[in-house]
C-alpha cells in the first residue's frame, strides 16, 4: 500500500534534461537522493527511519508489485524506460541510481518517452508493446 | 514476490527416508500457511534447517516481522519438501536453475539430489505463504490486495487487452481485478522460469474468454487461488497437469514438531474446493476471490 508520502508527487532535484548534462557520477548521486525519498513513501518506512542507499532493497521491503508501481513513477520523472527487473536485479539504491544514471545517456531510449509528465490516467497511454527496440529484459 | 534460494549444503548427512507424502503423477498440491501477523520476539523456529543463503537473507531484513515471515515461509517450504522427498529439511539442497531468458543464476528454484523428482514454487506476502508442489513445473504468486494507486500506476505495463479490460471495470473493482491478473501473470512468469525479466506486456493473462479475446499462454493453465481474503493468489502449471481441487492448510505445529512429516501427510483440512478440473480451455480463468 502507498505510504504517507505519495512517491509520485516528489520532484527530481533537476529536470531530466539538466540531469543529463551532469557528469554521470553527479547524476547518480542526485538520482540516489531522489530514490531514497521516493522509496521512503513507497516502502512504508517507519517514522524516524530512512531508506538506506546501501542496504538491500528487498530487505527494506521492496517486492514485485511495489517495484512495478515504482517503474511508472521513475519513468514519468526521468523520462526513460524503466523495466521492472531493473529495480529487482539491482540490489541497492546506489546500484539502481547508477543504472538509471547510465540510462539517461541513451537518447534512443529517452526519445521515445515524450509523453506529458504525471498523467498516469487510465487508457491514455500507448501500449508498451508498441515500443520498438529490444525487449527490456535484454537491456539492463 | 519472487523467492531466491541459492545456497547449498555439502552432502546429505542421513539416508533419505521413504517419503511420507506423495504428489500423484501430473498432480499439483497447493499449501497455504497463514501468519505470523506479529513479531513476538525470539522464536523457537528451527532456523538451523535453513541454508547459508537463507540465513543471510533473513538477517538482512530491516523489519523484524519481515524477517520472521521470511524464516517461517522457508522453514515451511523445507518441511513440506522433506515430507515429499524423505530428505531431512536441513539437508535439502536448494538452488536456482539458469534463467530461461538470460541464463543468469535466477531461474526457477530447484532441489538437487532429491530421490523424488519434484518441482516447487514458493510465494509469500504479508503473512500468507503459498507453496505449490508438483512433478511438473509450477509457479505460484501471492500478493496483498493492491491499493488503487498501485493499480493505476501499474496498468501501463500490462498487455493492451489487459489494460482495456481493467479500464472497463468500475474503479472500486479494479484493485482486486488487477491483483488477480498480476498474480496470474507473475505465477506464469515464475512457471516458465523467466520471472519479471520478460516483458510484462508480452503475454495476455486477462479474464476475457469471449469471441475475439486473445489466447492465453499456449500450453499453460493459469488460475487464481481463492479463499484468502485480503490477498490475491494464483498458480500456473503446464496444461497437461491435473488441477488440484484444493489448497491444504499447513498446520503451524508442523513448523516446530519433530514428526512434521506425519503431520503434513495426514492433513485433512482443505481451504477451498473451487479450482475446477483442467479442461485445457479455461486458461487464466479466475475462480472467484
Amino acid at each position: 500500500m502507498a505510504g504517507s508520502t505519495a512517491p509520485d508527487t516528489l520532484q527530481l532535484p533537476l529536470p531530466p534534461a539538466a540531469l543529463r548534462g551532469k557528469a554521470v557520477d553527479e547524476r547518480a548521486r542526485l538520482i540516489s537522493g531522489y530514490l531514497c525519498r521516493v522509496l521512503t513513501g513507497a516502502l512504508d518506512v517507519p517514522p524516524a527511519h530512512r531508506v538506506s542507499a546501501e542496504r538491500s532493497l528487498r530487505a527494506q521491503g521492496l517486492n514485485s508489485l511495489t517495484a512495478l508501481r515504482l517503474t511508472r513513477t521513475l519513468r514519468l520523472a526521468l523520462r526513460v524506460d524503466v523495466p521492472v527487473d531493473l529495480l529487482l536485479t539491482h540490489d541497492t539504491v546506489t546500484e539502481l541510481a547508477t543504472a538509471l544514471a547510465a540510462r539517461l545517456e541513451e537518447p534512443t531510449r529517452t526519445a521515445l518517452l515524450e509523453e506529458p509528465p504525471r498523467t498516469a490516467l487510465l487508457g491514455k497511454e500507448p501500449s508498451r508493446t508498441a515500443r520498438p527496440g529490444p525487449s527490456p529484459h535484454l537491456l539492463g | 514476490m519472487t523467492e531466491a534460494s541459492t545456497g547449498t549444503l555439502i552432502g546429505a548427512r542421513t539416508a533419505p527416508r521413504p517419503p511420507a507424502a506423495a504428489v500423484e503423477k501430473g498432480g499439483l498440491h497447493l499449501w497455504a500457511l497463514h501468519g505470523p501477523d506479529r513479531d513476538d520476539g525470539p522464536t523457537t523456529l528451527p532456523t538451523a534447517e535453513l541454508d547459508e543463503d537463507e540465513l543471510t537473507r533473513a538477517a538482512a531484513f530491516v523489519r523484524p516481522l519481515d524477517r520472521l515471515r521470511y524464516v517461517t515461509a522457508h522453514i515451511a517450504l523445507r518441511r513440506l519438501l522433506a515430507a515429499y522427498t524423505g530428505v531431512a529439511p536441513g539437508e535439502l539442497l536448494l538452488s536456482r536453475a539458469p534463467c530461461s531468458s538470460c541464463g543468469g543464476p535466477h531461474g526457477r528454484p530447484v532441489i538437487t539430489g532429491s530421490p523424488v523428482p519434484l518441482n516447487f514454487s514458493l510465494s509469500h506476502s504479508h503473512g500468507l505463504a503459498i507453496i505449490g508442489i508438483s512433478a511438473a513445473t509450477v509457479g505460484v504468486d501471492v500478493e496483498r490486495l493492491p491499493s488503487p494507486e498501485t493499480t493505476q500506476m501499474s496498468l501501463p505495463a500490462l498487455h493492451p487487452r489487459e489494460q482495456a479490460e481493467l479500464g472497463r471495470l468500475p474503479p472500486h473493482e479494479r484493485p482486486a481485478a488487477f491483483g488477480r491478473l498480476w498474480t496470474r501473470k507473475e505465477a506464469y512468469l515464475k512457471g516458465i522460469g523467466t520471472g519479471l525479466t520478460r516483458d510484462l506486456g508480452a503475454d495476455y493473462l486477462g479474464e476475457d474468454r469471449g469471441p475475439g479475446a486473445p489466447e492465453g499462454p499456449p500450453g499453460w493453465t493459469v488460475r487464481n487461488v481463492p479463499g484468502h481474503p485480503g490477498h490475491v493468489a494464483a498458480v500456473a502449471v503446464p496444461s497437461h497437469t491435473e488441477q488440484c481441487g484444493t489448497t491444504r492448510r499447513l498446520p503451524l505445529k508442523s513448523l516446530y514438531a519433530e514428526d512434521a512429516d506425519e503431520l503434513i501427510a495426514t492433513v485433512k483440512e482443505r481451504l477451498c474446493t473451487s479450482l475446477p478440473a483442467a479442461d485445457g480451455t479455461a486458461l487464466g480463468a479466475a475462480s472467484g476471490v
